[in-house]
């Protein structure tokens, strides 16, 4: 028979965590990656040369940016509440929740839209300087993430009309969670390396 | 007699435009054309000023034989399956009206004569690309979609390389702006061929193909990877703004049609159901036109040097 030899084998170890989060985290790591190669080259660019900003160009909007730092936390702080509703088993809470972090991922990318907008009638183009490119580069590709982030939390949150979350959706909110936080940790460290240093 | 002789020519007049007809169908001419469509958007954005009128043409003339040529290539190789599916019985191999090995003679013969015309009169990058077009979907694609769904991310090199191939013969290298014309190519096909697959999931499975909707009955996965490839689009689709190839009108434009497209796959997420693949299927067939005119309609010429 062919599967004779399936079958003597010794039952398999239990995985030390399951498929659903091991794949969740290698993407996260691959997004890890991304990030941490644009800041690098970043760094780079930034330290080899001189004046930073170039002469004449508008410098960043620190408040406005710290401001919008304070509404993603917000956000991560209130999908850490949705878990917590969902922990205890309550449906509305965790639809409530869901709801308000995808509102503050709105806002934050609202006040991203702003910011660019900002800079780029202060005359701050994408191309031209390395100041310029570097820092839209860095703020689009993470709010492209972010606005992946602010779709799959409201499509949750749509979907959750009844009084009770079937097990598959349990597991996409807990994936969705890590996406969401890692979204805002990433941010977080973008604040830190383009506004604060 | 003369009116016998009459009717006898007639008669294979017929015949001959019969079988013209069945060599056309062999190069499926709606590829094709699609193809020559987004090489001449390629040409057009890497052209630097006006555009070189024969240069263009020879690039034409050898694609479009090339991509004739893979089609038929392709429909030789997979004649036995589209026999057992309903959409491509009645294509000319497998409904008996061409010889197989006729049609490899045509096909073979086509791709070298376009891949020779590109490489004398274009150049070499370009008839490279072409012929990498050409093998990647013959003997990988083809074969790997009775094997694998990610058969989907391998077909989608294929259809991407056309308006590299335009950018290159135009501009003599690859340059950001061809690859990103080749990567928002590539992705877009990604929705457009899973919304394709969930529409003919009963006869791709009779043909023996492992496409994504196939393997995943229920359209959960179909519906999550469809949106992720939207949500993958959007950015990239402002890309070539970014590289300072088109302008803001453009920027604008591809943000409104990425959001439409995108929410254009909501629905599918929520219910992978025939009716809303067919608006997504409608709906990317809108979009990729739109955003080629834009484009076109947008582009920066940089200043003659």
């Amino acid at each position: 028979m062919k599967n004779d030899s399936l079958s003597e084998r010794p039952a398999a170890p239990r995985p030390a965590t399951e498929n659903y989060r091991l794949g969740t985290l290698v993407f996260l790591m691959a997004g890890t990656m991304l990030f941490a190669g644009l800041v690098g080259g970043y760094l780079v660019l930034r330290y080899a040369s001189g004046a930073w900003p170039g002469p004449g160009l508008p410098h960043l909007p620190v408040r406005l940016a710290g401001f919008n730092t304070a509404v993603i936390a917000l956000s991560s702080l209130a999908f850490h509440l949705a878990v917590r509703s969902l922990r205890g088993l309550d449906a509305r809470g965790l639809r409530r929740w869901l709801f308000a972090a995808a509102g503050l991922g709105a806002l934050f990318l609202l006040l991203q839209v702003a910011q660019w907008s900002l800079l780029v009638r202060g005359g701050l183009s994408f191309s031209g300087t390395t100041y310029g490119t570097t820092f839209y580069t860095l703020t689009g590709v993470h709010a492209a993430h972010a606005f992946s982030g602010v779709v799959w939390l409201s499509l949750i949150a749509l979907r959750q009309r009844e009084l009770w979350v079937p097990a598959k959706r349990q597991r996409t909110i807990e994936v969705c969670g890590l996406y969401w936080h890692f979204v805002g940790l990433v941010w977080l460290g973008l604040y830190v390396v383009l506004y604060v240093i | 007699m003369s009116a016998m002789n009459e009717a006898a020519q007639s008669l294979t007049r017929a015949a001959a435009r019969a079988r013209f007809a069945d060599f056309l169908e062999l190069t499926k001419p709606r590829v094709t054309v699609l193809v020559l469509v987004t090489t001449l958007v390629g040409f057009y954005l890497a052209s630097q000023g006006p555009m070189d009128l024969l240069l263009l043409l020879n690039t034409l003339v050898g694609t479009a034989l090339v991509a004739a040529g893979t089609s038929a290539l392709n429909q030789y190789v997979e004649r036995e399956e589209d026999g057992r599916m309903a959409r491509t019985r009645l294509r000319p191999l497998p409904a008996g009206r061409l010889d197989p090995a006729h049609a490899l003679i045509f096909a073979s013969a086509a791709s070298v004569t376009g891949l020779l015309h590109l490489a004398f009169t274009v150049n070499l990058l370009t008839a490279g690309l072409a012929a990498l077009t050409l093998l990647s979907y013959v003997f990988v694609y083809t074969p790997l979609k009775r094997k694998t769904s990610l058969c989907t991310l391998v077909g989608a090199i294929p259809g991407a390389l056309p308006p590299l191939g335009g950018w290159t013969a135009a501009h003599g290298e690859i340059a950001a702006g061809g690859i990103a014309l080749f990567a928002i190519l590539f992705v877009w096909q990604l929705p457009h061929a899973l919304a394709i697959a969930i529409l003919y999931r009963d006869d791709y499975a009779r043909g023996g193909f492992l496409l994504l909707p196939i393997v995943d009955p229920d359209g959960g996965a179909t519906g999550r990877q469809i949106m992720a490839h939207c949500l993958v689009l959007l950015p990239l689709s402002l890309v070539p703004t970014m590289l300072d190839v088109t302008g803001p009108f453009y920027f604008y434009g591809a943000l409104v049609l990425g959001l439409g497209l995108t929410a254009c796959a909501v629905p599918i997420l929520l219910n992978a159901s025939a009716r809303a693949a067919r608006r997504m299927l409608l709906a990317s067939v809108v979009y990729l036109p739109l955003l080629l005119c834009l484009m076109a309609f947008d582009r920066t010429v940089p200043p003659l040097r």
